[in-house]
């Protein structure tokens, strides 16, 4: 079975103050249907710029991106438009990724009327339907974003990249901003969605120890590179790459009868 | 180690008690509500909670550096056996920098972009200190290199903007310990690093520690940086510290079933839960300072709660090791299995 | 309702706003009301010449060296330098809006273009440029209209594409475009709102800018002959100045209040919007 994002070589750079920049440096890696890509790695190795390449924010140097067997790379930004669909995004700050003047119900609603989805009341029952899901009370919808706490908000954009049925959802650091018992439960939502649904996940993070219990296959990025990829608790348990080791070598267990000196 | 008895400890360097803040003006809203700590010398105390659960505005009162939206409006700090002059200024300025240091989160703001490192930890050393200019730069040097930073010599005359976000968390280091004080502060010093660079700055602070005898309050909402390197732990929960213990304690048999719902909540290498959701939840969320209810705080979201949670503030008692405020309290037996 | 009250609440604490709105609304009043309180041309002589405010029954303003009635040429005026106040600043606005909206989104050939043909308005002085524009124009209120946008929208162009340039990485705007939302959908439907009260408060200035460069225009000689307004009543005062000030100093003043009046309203959105904001985004 072909997989159902694949990305080939893929090199992408950037001008900033100290010259041009290469941040991702020849990616190449594979998700298939349903399954959860954790990609881990520290801030400024690249993992951003990658997922923007990928969702078309930012254009590659070279490369391939194919989804679903449709070649993304080298389309232009309104060709693209019928294929993002397939392709959805959640992103870190649940603060600044929601427009601060559109109700939820709106902001749910808006990727249905921007691909023309359904009646004007067919996607009203939808948007219901997708606030159910993640678990956001339907009485909720008349409500601004600032009126939500940090993982309410988080579970808005989980509906509003749901609404047209995505294949892939990338979530980029999508729980980094939230406490640990709502982390969990952001976690537990995407995990569900994904029995539920079969969506599959390319999850960036900086949190390895997070992915190790949930994620079925890890790629660590190091300057631009995938240095190491494998089964989540394969790579903890028996790491390859040295950076991999520095990492989790630095992770601080939490378990004080695990100490390190 | 295990932690002496407080009997054994003698004086505690820093006695937070019954500390009460509120809304200026609105007494009714409390940010911290009846907070109690101790700090003994030398020790690590770590503060554990949730954003919004009143962590930081701790470290700030205890500055004497609490915004202008917010008032003490009960409790007392005491310091090294006096009463802190947390609402006098002047006399805080003596305080400050020189008894209590303190490291902030953001290490980017922290600096002064525009002046030269060593004349900025220089700052500090001059401002309580009255020694010649060239003496207090020999000092910054031997504290840049004290903390671990290369070519001290040269890197004093560099801007902030010429290091990383590592070496400048170092540097603020330097800048709080530059007078020697008994007491450090550090409110999520490494939450805006990477791991690797936050395993660094930790163990530097911690080599501080042991060479300098400082006792460090640290300020954060990661589990594994406490375990790794405190060695009793404060739980807070929505403005009161709801479990305190020694960290061995606290981890293992944990009393209040908000720092066991946290405890199991954070993911941990080889807890993988097949067949099941991956994480284990605390249901809700924490409680805006604006909904005024007579009981328990974490009632809402507890699965031990009873009628008398909902109707009265559990007060603290001890439990063996323990300090804690629950009406039900895990068992020993019960946080065991 | 509730709602509508709780949001009117805060400006109505906000005194800067409230004074500048109220003198406004008076001045306003006086605009629109000219023709029924004044109901004869402003330029027929009513009066005897050159009488001083309140000495000849009836012209409580007093009358100029022509005995025109002064208060009739201010309700008048009035309305001759709120029209082209709000007109030359809506078109400023829009054309600035426009401009910087398109260059801010995206930044590129596009920016580079856009922002070098802002900077050759900039460079030529804004009151020499109005000038040039309604002498080959001619004058009449609309083409005074069009030069005084013409001369301001560069203003409103470069905080217009600030703002873009900040609001366009906003995960927001990304989410968007992930979601395929056409660009234009996203620049007036999803930024550009964000980026109003900003351009609000910049247009009360830009309001009271050009109702003083109207003035200016008029008092040089630039103005539409055909209608009377302040900075006309400046002019045909200036060789009475010194036994009879009252003529330029009446108009004048109620050039300057209407300034300090919008620039009072300036102030006040500029308070009660920012904190406002930051609260809903906080």
């Amino acid at each position: 079975m072909t997989p159902l994002l694949s990305v080939k070589d893929l090199h992408s750079s950037y001008v900033s103050s100290r010259g041009r920049v290469q941040a991702v440096r020849g990616v190449s890696f594979e998700i298939a249907r349903g399954e959860t890509l954790a990609l881990v790695g520290e801030s400024g190795c690249g993992k951003t710029t990658l997922a923007r390449c990928i969702l078309g924010l930012q254009k590659a140097d070279s490369g391939e991106v194919t989804l679903n067997g449709t070649r993304l790379s080298g389309l232009s930004r309104r060709a693209m438009r019928p294929y993002r669909a397939d392709m959805q995004c959640v992103f870190q700050d649940p603060y600044s990724s929601l427009n601060p003047r559109r109700r939820v119900e709106h902001l749910i609603r808006e990727p249905l009327d921007v691909h023309g989805v359904g009646t004007p009341q067919e996607r009203r029952k939808r948007v219901l339907e997708l606030m159910e899901r993640v678990g956001l009370r339907p009485d909720w919808a008349s409500r601004f974003p600032h009126e939500f706490s940090g993982g309410q908000r988080q579970r808005i954009g989980i509906a509003r990249a749901l609404a047209l049925n995505p294949k892939l959802i990338i979530c980029d650091e999508p729980v980094s901003a939230l406490d640990v018992s709502v982390q969990a439960q952001i976690v537990n939502l995407l995990y569900q969605l994904q029995r539920d649904l079969g969506v599959s996940y390319l999850f960036i993070t900086h949190d390895l120890t997070l992915v190790e219990n949930f994620a079925d296959r890890v790629a660590l990025m190091y300057l631009g590179q995938i240095v190491e990829t494998g089964p989540a608790q394969e790579v903890w348990r028996n790491p390859q790459h040295a950076f991999t080791k520095t990492l989790i070598e630095a992770i601080p267990i939490p378990d004080p009868r695990l100490r390190r000196a | 180690m295990m932690p002496a008895t407080a009997t054994e400890r003698g004086a505690p360097l820093l006695e937070i008690e019954d500390l009460r803040v509120a809304v200026r003006g609105r007494t009714e809203l409390e940010v911290l509500r009846g907070l109690s700590l101790r700090i003994w010398p030398g020790e690590t105390l770590a503060v554990v909670g949730e954003s919004g659960c009143g962590k930081s505005i701790t470290s700030l009162s205890v500055m004497g550096l609490l915004p202008e939206a917010l008032q003490q409006i009960g409790g007392q700090l005491r310091f090294a056996g006096t009463i802190l002059p947390t609402g006098d200024n002047a006399a805080m300025r003596k305080v400050r920098g020189r008894r209590i240091g303190m490291v902030f989160q953001e290490p980017m703001s922290a600096l002064n972009p525009v002046i030269r490192i060593g004349d900025q930890v220089a700052e500090v050393i001059l401002e309580h200190e009255d020694i010649s200019r060239a003496a207090a730069m020999e000092r910054v040097v031997e504290l840049l290199a004290q903390v671990g930073l290369p070519d001290p010599a040269r890197l004093a005359h560099e801007y902030p903007h010429r290091l990383s976000g590592g070496q400048r968390q170092r540097v603020v280091i330097a800048m709080a310990l530059a007078c020697r004080p008994e007491l450090l502060i550090a409110d999520e010093p490494t939450t805006a690093l990477d791991v690797t660079v936050q395993a660094q700055i930790m163990r530097l602070l911690k080599q501080l520690q042991k060479d300098l005898g400082i006792a460090i309050l640290l300020i954060t909402h990661n589990l594994g940086l406490v375990a790794q390197t405190a060695d009793r732990v404060a739980v807070m929960y929505a403005g009161r510290a709801v479990e305190e213990a020694d960290t061995i304690t606290l981890f293992s048999a944990p009393r209040h079933p908000y720092t066991q719902g946290l405890l199991r909540a954070t993911p941990r290498p080889g807890g993988r839960r097949e067949g099941q959701l991956p994480l284990v939840e605390i249901p809700g969320m924490v409680p805006s300072i604006r909904q005024l209810f007579p009981g328990c705080r974490f009632e809402p979201r507890c699965t031990h709660a009873s009628a008398v949670c909902r109707s009265i503030d559990p007060p603290s008692h001890t439990e063996g090791a323990t300090r804690v405020q629950c009406h039900h309290p895990i068992s020993t037996l019960e946080a065991l299995s | 309702m509730n709602k509508i009250a709780s949001s009117i609440a805060p400006l109505l604490r906000n005194w800067t706003l409230c004074i500048g709105v109220v003198l406004l609304v008076i001045i306003f009043g006086m605009a629109i009301s000219a023709s029924w309180v004044f109901p004869h041309d402003p330029y027929d002589m009513v009066g005897p010449p050159l009488s001083w405010p309140g000495a000849y029954e009836g012209m409580w303003l007093g009358t100029d060296s022509l005995g025109r009635d002064i208060a009739a040429g201010i309700f008048h005026g009035a309305r001759v330098s709120l029209l082209v106040g709000f007109v030359s600043a809506a078109v400023a606005v829009v054309v600035g809006a426009i401009v910087g909206a398109l260059a801010g989104y995206y930044g590129g050939v596009v920016d580079t273009v856009l922002m070098r043909i802002t900077e050759l308005f900039q460079t030529i002085p804004q009151f020499m440029l109005a000038i040039v524009l309604i002498a080959v124009l001619g004058p009449s209120i609309e083409t005074i209209i069009v030069a005084l946008g013409a001369v301001s929208w560069p203003t409103v162009a470069r905080l217009v594409r600030g703002e873009f340039l900040v609001l366009r990485e906003r995960a927001f705007v990304l989410s968007c475009v992930v979601m395929g939302m056409s660009d234009m959908r996203i620049i007036f439907a999803q930024i550009l709102p964000n980026a109003l009260s900003v351009i609000s408060v910049m247009s009360t200035i830009l309001v009271a800018t050009a109702i003083l460069m109207e003035s200016a225009l008029s008092f040089l000689g630039f103005g539409d002959p055909n209608v009377i307004t302040w900075g006309t009543m400046i002019g045909m005062g200036r060789d009475q100045l010194r036994d009879a000030w009252y003529i330029i100093a009446i108009p004048g003043g109620a050039l300057l209040i209407t300034a300090l009046a919008l620039n009072l309203v300036g102030e006040g959105l500029n308070d009660a919007l920012n904190p406002w904001l930051k609260k809903r985004e906080a």
